[in-house]
């Protein structure tokens, strides 16, 4: 297996560099539709461990796939559970799902920035847990923190399993143990302001937001950028790719703002990858071709960019530096034939994957029960592992 | 009046009581995580 992992490893990071290679990888995009699947309970699955690397092990076995976007461990639930009270997340026998939430209001942001412990242990909590915050009892914290033990075990066993036993390599070295990246735009809307309360406040409190950008980008990404510089460049005995980045605000920002709150660190972010020959895999939740243009400017091999909603085509063609990753669409996943399923893959490799620059993905994270026909994911997997360029 | 929610003292007289022993010498990488699960999960 370990061979088989450094094959796959090799096979991603040449298509990352555009260098060809005797066939396309595909770095599969299932989350919680392999519980489906596996004809196993989204409720036992999420809650527990055993069950879910049953789910995993389910899936490796039926896909032959050479990445796996989720490795089982995107449950936490227990943690909650165990403490007692309901959170952000939650799950129904269908899917899982977040309320859109903020932390903080637009005149709290810097209170927040000047100390995130204190304001976290003062003020969220005590507001997110309401009166049940006060009687918490240290038997509750033990109980969610073992909770968290067993999960944060889980995390590194799953590593393990699918590593030594399946030949899976890992994505890329950060993490949210490690230190994943987020910038402070995308921390607003995904935490502190929440989807709706930044959409009022980029028009209401401009001067605001981009202050308390500058200053959470200064504090969270500007050491990471450090880091970056200071490494010995790509690890390409270990990771597929050398970093990983969600991007979700583009989505709600327009290209003025996109300009004053996003790209200043991200820029700085991608100049240092370009500088260090690293590649960054980019997952661009929604649609990012509207600003193709701004990531092409590096050169090839520095940016791998994941493509959620994008035509890859249009994309490749917006922005020829960026490798493209991506291609499989829930549409024809969940509705179209496999001869359908294997005519688009074959296309996408032939047209985008020749010269190198592409790696078969699901865009959307395959996570509803019919987001995909099984039938259609096994023709994917045995065509791409078999079809020489 | 909980022990516990005043902060510096409650929030350290927690990760005190909360951690083992062989695993306190660890607090400062395991208690940010949980307090972020606890806190946006």
């Amino acid at each position: 297996m370990k061979d088989l992992k450094a094959e796959r490893i090799q096979l991603f990071r040449d298509q990352a560099n555009f260098i060809p290679t005797e066939r396309v990888p595909h770095f599969c995009n299932a989350v919680t539709w392999k519980v489906f699947d596996a004809h196993r309970s989204l409720p036992i699955a999420l809650t527990n461990f055993k069950v879910m690397e049953d789910v995993v092990r389910h899936f490796l076995d039926n896909y032959p796939v050479d990445g796996l976007m989720d490795t089982g461990i995107r449950n936490q639930f227990s943690v909650m559970e165990a403490f007692g009270s309901d959170g952000y997340y939650y799950y129904t026998d269908e899917a899982v799902g977040i309320k859109d939430h903020a932390l903080c209001t637009i005149d709290t942001l810097m209170d927040y920035l000047e100390d995130e412990e204190r304001y976290t242990w003062e003020t969220v909590l005590p507001a997110k847990f309401g009166d049940e915050w006060n009687e918490k009892t240290l038997e509750q914290w033990k109980a969610a923190f073992k909770e968290y033990l067993k999960y944060t075990y889980f995390i590194i066993h799953m590593g393990s399993v699918t590593g030594k036993e399946y030949g899976i390599p890992s994505l890329a070295p950060n993490n949210p143990a490690k230190g994943a990246i987020q910038f402070g735009i995308e921390e607003l809307e995904s935490n502190l302001l929440g989807i709706k309360d930044l959409s009022v406040s980029l028009r209401r409190h401009k001067d605001i937001i981009k202050e308390f950008c500058d200053k959470w980008d200064e504090k969270h990404i500007d050491p990471m950028i450090t880091k970056a510089l200071e490494s010995d460049g790509p690890q390409s005995e270990k990771y597929c790719f050398d970093s990983s980045m969600i991007l979700l605000s583009h989505n709600i920002l327009n290209p003025k703002q996109f300009d004053m709150f996003l790209w200043p660190s991200l820029q700085r972010m991608l100049d240092a990858y370009a500088e260090k020959n690293m590649n960054v895999r980019i997952f661009a939740e929604g649609s990012i071709l509207r600003y193709a243009e701004k990531f092409n400017r590096y050169p090839k091999g520095t940016i791998t960019m994941h493509l959620e909603q994008d035509d890859p085509f249009a994309f490749r063609e917006a922005a020829p530096n960026c490798a493209i990753m991506g291609g499989l669409d829930t549409e024809l996943l969940a509705n179209g034939t496999p001869e359908e399923c294997i005519a688009r893959t074959k296309k996408l490799c032939d047209e985008l994957g020749r010269q190198g620059g592409f790696i078969l993905s699901e865009g959307k994270m395959l996570s509803y029960k019919n987001d995909c026909k099984a039938d259609n994911l096994k023709a994917i997997c045995d065509f791409v592992s078999n079809y020489k360029l | 009046m909980n022990k516990y929610l005043s902060y510096p003292e409650g929030y350290e007289k927690l990760c005190h009581d909360l951690l083992p022993l062989p695993l306190r010498p660890f607090s400062k990488m395991l208690m940010p995580l949980f307090l972020k699960i606890i806190k946006e999960g």
